[in-house]
């Protein structure tokens, strides 16, 4: 089944497409935090998948065991298994009312125009990545950065790759 | 005229050297047994986390990744079936090596 575009080998092969929902939740969450929107959308052209996230902050904010690492949200509808660089995938992020404490700006940000980046780990995970305009660090955004402080906001929009 | 709705696992698959476990579940809406629609919401399945020491701490297999829906009994029996100690162990071997650098 499928179409070919562009000839009449395997790479030319377009055999699928679907589109649906899916819920995104917190690693390591300690607590059931209030969440006005999780929203996880996607599409999937053949190997390719495109996929928009929205976590939204409500009343009761979450709270993680260790704020040292990495922030994650788990969910993602198919298993990344074809990246290339570090993260299988960059797309872009929104963000409002994330906690940019501390005097090193290294691995989690600076209040100073930070920008984030999301990317593809462990095959089912986001995790963001963070570059602020006065820092020269790249680093991970860190579990401190959301925890139990702002009625934060999220949003990204990623493409990746799969299997089949 | 009667309108229902249901939930099928219409596909789980398995993907890749880990073993992970894709799966879709469809709501089905029917009206006097005649499907009208067909939605999908899916989820995967891994085979674990690491915690702080970098030890698997194994995927318990009671929720769905939403965290609130039971997982069915057939899942559960091929995540148990295809999740070997080799298994396991290659995806804790994977995580580790996509830890960060610490700075």
């Amino acid at each position: 089944m499928g179409i070919y575009i562009g000839g009449t080998t395997s790479a030319n092969h377009l055999d699928d497409y679907e589109e649906g929902g899916f819920t995104w939740t917190m690693d390591d969450l300690t607590n059931s935090p209030t969440i006005w929107n999780n929203v996880g959308r996607y599409e999937k052209y053949g190997r390719l998948v495109h996929v928009q996230g929205h976590i939204q902050i409500g009343g009761t904010k979450p709270t993680f065991s260790s704020l040292s690492g990495t922030f994650k949200v788990s969910g993602l509808p198919f298993a990344h298994t074809d990246g290339v660089g570090y993260s299988g995938g960059l797309g872009k992020v929104r963000w409002s009312q994330l906690e940019w404490v501390g005097s090193s700006q290294s691995s989690y940000g600076h209040n100073d125009d930070t920008q984030l980046s999301c990317g593809v780990v462990n095959s089912t995970k986001i995790m963001f990545n963070t570059c602020g305009q006065a820092v020269y660090y790249v680093g991970d955004l860190l579990k401190r950065a959301v925890h139990n402080a702002h009625a934060w906001n999220l949003e990204w929009d990623i493409w990746y790759r799969i299997a089949s | 005229m009667a309108l229902s709705e249901s939930i099928e696992y219409d596909k789980i698959e398995i993907v890749g050297e880990y073993k992970l476990v894709q799966v879709r579940k469809a709501t089905v809406i029917k009206k006097d047994g005649v499907e009208l629609s067909r939605s999908f919401n899916r989820f995967v399945l891994d085979p674990g986390t690491l915690d702080e020491s970098d030890n698997l701490v194994e995927n318990p297999l009671t929720k769905e990744v939403d965290g609130v829906t039971d997982l069915t009994d057939e899942i559960k029996a091929i995540c148990n079936a295809v999740w070997t100690t080799t298994i396991k162990n290659a995806w804790k071997a994977k995580l580790i090596s996509e830890k960060p650098p610490s700075s």
